[in-house]
């Protein structure tokens, strides 16, 4: 079943429902207890697992045993939360005692019936809306979890919001580690770092993670990445002409920024990062193989074609030194190598990613894909109706900006397993018209879903 | 039936009244006699309203907390409510101090019912009802798959039938025990049972309305509706079953062929979604009121127009009937979300 639904217009009545999950341990109570103690004028109404244990005398705190109700079609679009339906009933005859609601799962709850209480209920739907998912983590048990835990990985893979708990018991190093395998899994979500679960409320109270209206407002382009970059090299370079090598990879281009550092540690490595982004949104001028990319500061465009692969680049040196580079994609997909004038490879003193991990065989991921074409609606509907009769099991989120061709809007869509949101939104205006889609799940294939779109192209 | 003619045709003429709670209205129901309308509130309060007069007699505090369900016995002034806080209480005439049937606790005390002669009485609390009988006997029943989400028992008293998730059981009222099982892959929203006993009918959260049965367990649905139709009545000969789910009503013929294979009666009138209805006691008048705040008398299946429309500001959430025995007149009122009731006669 596909359904498409007309969000109501009036959002600002609804009232905002957050769902924090998590595993037992990863610090629920202590956010929740945070978030009901803490001075933010709002008056919260709690809705809390049967092993919730909220630690203040709250008026609004009700119990409620998760019960998973299947519709009898049994498809898992329709596997909803049974006791909110009904709790939420109740607490909206008392709307004007409480500004938003936030719901606790157990620790092995999947939040997709949760989520999917929201698409699938229209009373719910009228009254409520659901404001974000704000999943925990305990930074110490983390890959614990993932290792043995389907339900962990569903936990990160539907979350807006990913509080990565207790860092204070883990080191930098692993932190990082943890960062990039939790933006594996999934590339929309935010990721917050914190001891005790200080996390800044608003960025938990008020994320808008199925609005469409905020998905452009506050992130007119959520695909794209905290960094334009994805991974650093560090290498000590002699004054010399370097050869830098690439085979296909995913993509035709490949972004790379060269400049000079003072050593391999990652303060060194983050500064230099942060100077990048900020000349990443300079012009980019391309370079075709056999060209020379300077060091500069400056992001050049590896031109991807032409002639037989691996394609090479001539990098050169004026003096020795350390040099960091910045590539737009992790070079194992490129089978990128730094070679000395006489074809020796380089090995970099230190490296960093600063995306996606895909080393863990996590099977949920994320796949965001962009199209320079508008789409053809006829088709690209047809399409996705198919992709979601077969695959919605699999596809825990998506979201995309959409251009259609003979549309001067952008359509906006969310969804949560096959249920649909989505509308025609503002107009493209004088933007390059760039269509982005997120999906979030299990067994994603990259190369088909960019081609079963990419097919649907006008 | 001429003289219930005059009176609907009366009905129209007189204007019903209006009272209202200072509360969101959780349930409503006339007392045995029809001299007083309860109308129990989120705020933990059940009203007792006069009819004649449209205003508040009497406040009874009945719950910390929201009420959520009152029934009063079927010839007795006692009224039985619930409440969020857990507790069933007990409230005799004058309604002062409560019998404690049973006391709170952290899960909330839902549905409750009277068998027809009130010698029994059933609480819903989460998976499982508490049946409490005159003779002051208490018997749990077994857990139903979930959370009941409707409960009532057959006219003759002997079966308690319980709606959740995966259908209707059927309990014994003084064991507690699972008589029988009326399986359906679906949430149950409503249960309503056949006067003759021998169907039970059930809103589904999944936009339809299922019917059993009871003796041969063969079951059917009634799909196709645009919202969930959590109205379901049986008009009290039996012969028509009403659902909402929609902004028209739709009648299915419950007479001896039953409803299998033939078009349902529909009602129009309201503007909106109906969000409740309920047939009159002894007659063939329905009474619905709906999203849009419109209320609707009807006298089916002859007439698919309402006799009378009246306007309340808000959704409406309950409508109930009474019978007034002394003075010969149907009593009927109507609450919606602002907790405005329309009380009318007939």
């Amino acid at each position: 079943m596909v359904g498409v639904y007309e969000p109501a217009m009036t959002d600002r009545d609804r009232i905002p429902v957050t769902v924090l999950t998590g595993f037992l341990g990863a610090g629920k109570t202590t956010l929740l207890n945070r978030i009901l103690t803490e001075h933010h004028g709002q008056r919260i109404a709690v809705i809390e697992n049967e092993f919730g244990e909220i630690g203040i005398d709250q008026a609004l705190v009700i119990k409620a045993d998760e019960e998973i109700f299947e519709m009898n079609n049994g498809c898992i679009c329709c596997t909803v939360r049974g006791d909110l339906i009904r709790v939420l009933g109740n607490l909206v005859k008392r709307r004007d005692r409480f500004d938003r609601i936030v719901v606790e799962t157990t620790g092995m709850a999947n939040p997709g019936p949760v989520a999917q209480t929201f698409f699938v209920d229209e009373d719910v739907q009228a009254d409520f809306r659901l404001d974000g998912i704000v999943t925990l983590v305990d930074a110490r048990h983390l890959e614990l979890h993932l290792g043995q835990q389907q339900e962990a990985h569903e936990q990160i893979a539907f979350a807006d919001v990913i509080v990565v708990n207790k860092i204070d018991l883990v080191d930098a190093a692993k932190l990082d580690e943890l960062e990039r395998r939790l933006r594996g899994i999934n590339a929309m979500a935010k990721i917050l770092a914190g001891c005790r679960a200080a996390v800044p409320l608003g960025a938990v109270l008020d994320v808008g993670g199925f609005d469409l209206d905020r998905a452009l407002a506050t992130r007119p382009s959520f695909l794209e990445p905290e960094y334009p970059f994805e991974w650093v090299g560090v290498y000590d370079l002699e004054p010399e002409d370097h050869q830098l090598q690439l085979s296909p990879g995913p993509d035709p281009t490949m972004r790379v920024v060269i400049e000079p550092v003072a050593d391999a540690g990652s303060a060194t490595m983050a500064d230099a990062a942060d100077r990048v982004v900020r000349r990443m949104v300079e012009p980019v001028p391309s370079v075709a193989p056999g060209g020379v990319v300077h060091v500069t500061g400056r992001p050049f465009e590896l031109a991807l074609r032409g002639g037989d692969p691996p394609w090479t680049f001539t990098i050169p040196i004026a003096q020795a030194g350390r040099y960091a580079v910045f590539t737009q994609h992790l070079p194992a997909e490129f089978h990128l190598r730094l070679a000395r004038a006489d074809g020796r490879g380089l090995t970099p003193i230190g490296e960093r990613a600063f995306v996606a991990s895909h080393t863990h065989d996590d099977t949920v991921s994320s796949v965001g894909l962009e199209f320079e074409r508008p789409f053809d609606e006829a088709r690209l509907n047809a399409w996705l109706g198919r992709l979601l009769r077969e695959r919605g099991t699999d596809i825990f989120r998506m979201k995309g900006i959409l251009a259609i061709s003979g549309s001067d809007q952008r359509f906006v869509f969310q969804g949560v397993h096959m249920l649909l949101d989505g509308r025609p939104h503002t107009a493209w205006g004088d933007q390059p018209r760039r269509s982005q889609v997120v999906f979030i799940g299990k067994h994603l294939d990259r190369a088909a879903l960019r081609e079963g779109l990419g097919s649907c192209l006008a | 039936m001429s003289r219930l003619n005059r009176r609907l045709e009366r009905a129209g003429l007189e204007g019903p009244r209006v009272a209202t709670i200072a509360a969101y209205p959780s349930a409503l129901a006339w007392s045995p006699a029809g001299d007083l309308l309860a109308v129990a509130g989120d705020h933990g309060a059940v009203e007792l309203i006069d009819p004649q007069t449209a205003t508040v007699r009497q406040r009874i505090a009945a719950h910390a907390g929201p009420v959520q369900s009152i029934a009063w016995h079927p010839s007795r002034d006692a009224l039985l409510t619930t409440g969020q806080d857990g507790a069933a209480r007990l409230w005799e005439r004058p309604f002062e101090a409560p019998i404690e049937l049973i006391a709170p606790s952290a899960t909330w005390a839902d549905h409750a019912c009277w068998s027809a002669t009130g010698y029994r009485a059933a609480v819903a609390l989460a998976a499982r009802a508490h049946v409490l009988s005159a003779e002051g006997t208490v018997a749990i029943t077994e857990p139903a798959g979930s959370t009941i989400a409707g409960l009532a028992f057959t006219p003759s008293g002997r079966t308690l039938g319980v709606a959740g998730y995966g259908g209707v059981r059927l309990f014994d009222p003084a064991t507690g025990r699972t008589t029988r099982k009326l399986d359906w892959k679906g949430s149950m929203i409503s249960i309503a049972f056949a006067p003759e006993g021998g169907i039970v009918a059930c809103g589904c959260q999944d936009n339809s309305v299922h019917f059993w049965r009871i003796a041969s367990g063969k079951d059917a649905q009634m799909s196709g509706y645009p919202a969930k139709p959590r109205g379901v009545a049986f008009s009290h000969n039996g012969r028509w079953l009403a659902t909402g789910g929609d902004a028209a009503i739709c009648l299915w013929p419950f007479d001896k062929r039953g409803p299998e294979g033939r078009a349902p009666v529909q009602l129009e009138g309201h503007g909106d979604l109906v969000t409740a209805l309920a047939y009159a006691p002894l007659v063939e008048l329905l009474l619905s009121g709906a999203r849009d705040g419109t209320v609707a008398l009807w006298a089916p299946p002859k007439a698919t127009t309402p006799v009378t429309l009246s306007r309340l500001g808000g959704k409406v959430t309950h409508v109930a009937w009474g019978a007034d025995g002394a003075a010969q007149l149907l009593r009927w009122a109507a609450a919606d979300e602002h907790g405005r009731v329309l009380i009318g006669q007939l």
